[in-house]
């Protein structure tokens, strides 16, 4: 079938008009290859103006449509449903954007009119070439597996399990808390760790192993809720840290009584020292100043004749709570200093703390007993289950999130979530509250009994031109390529990838084209900007 | 009984909006109130945000085009809430919407209107840094890019003959008849987004501002960095000279709010990024107490932003006293007292309550806490079916806003679900 193009040129009220001249442009684009109608609008997306165009599109007969407006990040969705109203394949429409491109842009009234015809003219040699794409749907499995069942791994499940949805829990400590095991909805695989992990968003294979026995799940989803952990004193490195009067700061503060019996009567000297690791690590975790304050009022309280001293970099105590507790402190009497620790040394009873202050001076100290205030670290694993399910991690080691701010429970593939300390230090709000959102977002992405939209505008691999190199593999943050050991040529898995356009960059066989986006289009796109 | 699924939100900032999009998502119908004629809230007045120095348009934009254009979210600006009966998925909200004069479907944003508009105000959007007319929209890229007309300062409205923006609009968009609207609307679930406000500086009165020109609040150095704002990107002083010499103050009103904004420290780090590529000459001196950097990133941050602590004065300020055109940063440092001369000055301000929390919390029967912001438990407010979210129950910065817009959201379909039993 021959081609039939239609052209319609949008005044944008004067908006275009102003600057573009409207009454010389139409006739600079009849007669172009393959079009069949060209005309002017004074304001397309307007209610009238869609109902006109959708109404020419049927009238016409037309098989590809161009658009000459604004830009598309304003009307693009607008004018796809256009054509679907007008029968025509909203991939076959094509806008070139000749408002802010060019005539908000382009001072000269002539010149103006020459670029936009330009332009509308390379629009139409690309949409010629353009297939139409399908709406594509999979089936989704609604079910969602939670890796690690400590408090995130138990907020996420406790909403997310349902009569739709069955939730399954995995985690490598074979005894899990009750609170997760009577949950209704939710099966728990205490003792197991994931192997493997095949499939995509909706159908994905879940092998997991434990001690001698293999199990398959079927999901739809995962959270990756495996915590993280205090760095322990080997770890932080400090010189002299093994003396027995030296001690982490546990998460109970209760585990410290043994310690506190066993302090000398009188007014022993107990002394807590922030940041221990944070050098080694290169961040503030950002929780353990306000930890620190909380396990010095209790020891206040526990022990008063203990006399308190706080060794510590900047505090760290954002919100609402954080500055009244450091307040607290300071008013039970806490000698405060500013210090990074260096070395720790038992001396007889007591624990020389070395540190240095911020003019690079060292300053010494004593006390009975020193409490280390740990850096958050990932857990013990963390870097083994990353690389087995695919996802990024930051520099820390920490499972990092699609977007540092907007996306804070996704990650880099589609399908998998993150809550909890496993994507970074958290306290116990937090991590609740970023188990609630990922569960929230589960919900409403992965609905029961509703398929999922997939792109339509996905890479293709020509086979005959792919030299199996596999540089696309390498770019490919989805994970959509898969080489094939057979024909030892790569190809892309139209449900996972999502038509970003790196690996077309990436193959240097030019074997790679994006729908919709083949090198033909842009450089006979191209061709007609600058002929 | 059957549950309403329609769920409002309260606050059209980056919170309001991201929890709009999730609701939307899981097939709810939205009804989002926001006070403004535009949306956005806070985040829309900055050129980049931390920690990554990103650009706020290019991340917020599309967010808000999308949101626009979604048939689930039904966006009702410059509306307040009037009332709320009800419980967990049967609550009756009344609404007040006030009229902006200017037919929303017609309007293509064109911007003919306040070129003819004869009257300039105060433009309130760039904390007062420039001039707007009494038909506008804030700033250039503002969404819905629709003008309005404020009637407070609108002749028109003064019993004057004008019709300036009326014959100015070719598209029949100014309509002088509108009305002020009640709305009375169903819902399931509220989230309260109404975000934070800043402290009114002139509380401090040491600190100079409002009696020298040279001192400006955070908010006004992100306006003047802007490149949409007063001064289309320039930093410079009031007189449109560039400052050689510029002091960042922390912690202005930690003391007195007894409140750690957690935001400050690193937008100010933002600023120095903004200093160095605006006035590359210009020497920077940062006045701070501890530095709050408890992000994963945010020392690689410092480090990129402060080598070597470049510029880091751990310090006190005392006071701010004016000397000519230069301003004299009065502070203490190791127990001693030093001087820095300066010829600007940008104050971090604390966060605080929103404006209005009191009213509003009245109409919602929400409780507040003492510090004024709305007491939560996590997301979930005093009384059952209404979630607060973002900056209204403390300072957040972005990430913590989102997260918390999502948790709400989720907590909002449970309250649909569950009625009054659902936790
Ligand atoms: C030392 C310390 C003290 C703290 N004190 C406080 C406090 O006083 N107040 C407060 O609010 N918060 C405190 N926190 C933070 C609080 O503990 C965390 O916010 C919270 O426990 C994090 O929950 P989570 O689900 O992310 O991790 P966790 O509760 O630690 O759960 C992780 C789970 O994942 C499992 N797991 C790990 N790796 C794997 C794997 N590869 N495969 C299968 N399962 C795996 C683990 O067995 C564990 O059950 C503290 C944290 C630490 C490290
Ligand atoms: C100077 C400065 C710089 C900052 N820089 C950064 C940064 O770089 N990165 C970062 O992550 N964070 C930054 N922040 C913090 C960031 O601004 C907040 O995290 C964010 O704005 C909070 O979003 P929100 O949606 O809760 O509130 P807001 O963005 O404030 O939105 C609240 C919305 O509710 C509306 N509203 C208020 N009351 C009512 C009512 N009664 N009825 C109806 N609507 C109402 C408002 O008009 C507004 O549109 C900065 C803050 C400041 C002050
Ligand atoms: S102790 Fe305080 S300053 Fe140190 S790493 Fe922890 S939160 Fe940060
Ligand atoms: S277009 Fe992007 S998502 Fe698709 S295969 Fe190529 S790199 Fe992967
Ligand atoms: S009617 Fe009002 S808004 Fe319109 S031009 Fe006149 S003063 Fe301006
Ligand atoms: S009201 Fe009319 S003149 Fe004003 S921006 Fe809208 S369309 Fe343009
Ligand atoms: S965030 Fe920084 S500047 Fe702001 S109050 Fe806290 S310590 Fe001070």
């Amino acid at each position: 079938m021959n081609a039939r193009v239609g052209v319609y040129v949008c005044e944008c009220g004067n908006n275009i008009s102003d600057q573009v001249d409207i009454a010389a442009l139409v006739p600079m684009l009849e007669g172009a290859p393959g079009v069949v109608k060209v005309m002017s609008h004074r304001l397309l997306c307007s209610k009238e103006g869609q109902e006109f165009l959708a109404e020419e599109v049927r009238k016409e007969g037309l098989t590809h449509l161009v658009v000459a407006a604004c830009s598309p990040r304003q009307h693009l969705p607008t004018f796809m449903e256009v054509c679907k109203r007008g029968g025509l394949n909203p991939y076959l429409m094509q806008m070139a954007n000749i408002r802010e491109q060019c005539a908000w842009v382009t001072s000269d009234r002539h010149e103006a009119t020459e670029k936009a015809a330009r332009m509308i003219r390379a629009a139409i040699a690309r949409v010629v070439r353009q297939a139409p794409l399908p709406e594509r749907e999979v089936e989704a499995n609604p079910d969602v597996i939670i890796i690690g069942g400590g408090l995130s791994g138990t907020v996420t499940a406790s909403m997310l399990a349902g009569p739709e949805r069955r939730v399954h829990v995995v985690d490598r400590n074979p005894a899990l808390a009750v609170a997760l095991t009577s949950l209704k909805g939710v099966e728990t695989h205490g003792g197991c760790e994931v192997e493997a992990v095949r499939g995509f968003f909706g159908n994905f294979e879940v092998e997991l192993a434990s001690k001698g026995s293999r199990q398959e799940v079927r999901v739809g989803a995962m959270v990756v809720c495996t915590g993280s952990r205090a760095m322990t004193l080997q770890e932080m490195g400090y010189p002299g840290s093994e003396a027995p009067h030296v001690v982490v700061l546990p998460q109970d503060p209760e585990s410290l009584r043994p310690y506190l019996d066993a302090l000398p009567s009188g007014q022993p000297k107990v002394m807590f020292v922030h940041c221990a690791g944070r050098e080694r690590v290169g961040y503030c975790s950002g929780v353990c100043c306000l930890r620190s304050f909380k396990a010095m009022r209790w020891m206040a309280e526990t022990a008063p004749n203990a006399q308190l001293s706080c060794l510590h970099q900047d505090i760290c105590v954002p919100g609402r709570d954080g500055e009244r507790e450091y307040q607290g402190i300071l008013g039970i009497g806490a000698r405060m200093t500013w210090g990074r620790l260096t070395a720790l040394a038992q001396q007889g009873p007591q624990v020389t703390v070395s540190f240095r202050r911020e003019d690079g001076s060292i300053g010494q100290d004593a006390a009975d007993l020193v409490i280390l205030v740990p850096a958050t670290v990932p857990n013990h694993g963390a870097r083994a289950l990353i690389d087995i399910i695919g996802v990024e991690a930051g520099p820390a080691g920490f499972v990092e999130e699609a977007h540092p701010m907007l996306e804070p429970v996704s990650t880099s593939v589609k399908g998998i979530y993150v809550a909890g300390s496993a994507s970074g230090p958290r306290d116990g709000r937090a991590t609740s509250l970023l188990s609630l959102a990922a569960a929230a977002q589960i919900a409403a992405e992965l609905r029961p009994g509703k398929t999922l939209r997939l792109e339509a505008q996905t890479s293709q691999v020509c086979e005959a031109l792919c030299t199996g190199c596999r540089n696309c593999m390498t770019v490919c943050t989805y994970g959509a390529i898969e080489y094939d050991l057979v024909a030892q040529t790569c190809r892309v898995n139209e449900t996972i990838c999502r038509g970003c356009g790196n690996c077309v960059a990436a193959c240097p066989s030019e074997a790679i084209s994006v729908k919709g986006a083949t090198y033909q289009q842009i450089l006979q796109e191209i061709k007609e900007a600058v002929r | 009984m059957t549950r309403n699924g329609d769920i409002l939100i309260i606050g059209a900032g980056i919170g309001g909006i991201q929890a709009s999009h999730l609701l939307s998502k899981a097939g709810h119908q939205v009804h989002l109130v926001e006070k403004t004629a535009h949306i956005g809230g806070t985040s829309i007045k900055f050129e980049d945000v931390f920690p990554n120095l990103e650009c706020a348009t290019c991340m917020l934009s599309p967010l808000e085009q999308e949101l626009l254009q979604d048939p689930n979210v039904h966006l009702l600006t410059l509306t307040e809430v009037a009332g709320l009966e009800g419980g967990p998925g049967d609550f009756t909200v009344r609404l007040r919407q006030r009229a902006r004069y200017v037919n929303l479907e017609n309007c293509i944003g064109c911007g003919a209107c306040y070129d003819a508009c004869p009257v300039s105000a105060i433009n309130e959007f760039e904390e007062g840094l420039s001039q707007r007319k009494a038909i506008c929209i804030p700033c250039a890229g503002t969404l819905p890019n629709v003008p309005r007309i404020d009637k407070e300062v609108c002749i028109r409205f003064k019993g004057q003959e004008c019709v300036a923006c009326q014959q100015a609009c070719m598209f029949e968009a100014v309509e002088y008849g509108q009305e002020d609207r009640d709305i009375e609307l169903k819902v399931g679930a509220v989230l309260v987004a109404v975000g934070s406000g800043t402290m009114d500086v002139r509380e401090l009165p040491h600190l100079s501002y409002g009696v020298h020109p040279g001192v400006f609040t955070s908010l006004e150095l992100e306006r003047l960095n802007a490149s949409n704002g007063p001064t289309e990107g320039k930093i410079q002083l009031r007189d449109g000279r560039a400052p050689n010499r510029v002091a960042l103050v922390h912690c202005v009103g930690r003391r007195e709010r007894t409140l750690c904004s957690g935001v400050c420290c690193r937008y100010l780090l933002k600023f120095r990024h903004y200093l160095r590529h605006k006035l590359p000459c210009a020497e920077v001196l940062e006045f701070h107490g501890d530095l709050c950097l408890p992000n994963k990133g945010d020392q690689r941050f410092l480090g990129e932003m402060a080598p070597d602590g470049e510029g880091l004065v751990r310090a006190e300020v005392v006071r701010i006293e004016v000397e000519g055109d230069y301003l004299k940063v009065i502070h203490r440092r190791d127990g001693r007292e030093a001087i820095e001369t300066v010829d600007m000055v940008v104050l971090s301000p604390a966060l605080t309550p929103p404006k209005g929390a009191t009213e509003l919390a009245r109409t919602l029967g929400v409780a507040l806490a003492d510090d004024g912001f709305f007491v939560v438990n996590g997301v979930a407010s005093s009384r059952p079916g209404i979630l607060i979210l973002g900056g209204a129950s403390g300072p957040k910065d972005i990430r913590e806003t989102v997260v918390e817009a999502l948790a709400a959201a989720g907590g909002a379909c449970k309250a649909v679900m569950e009625g009054e039993d659902g936790k």
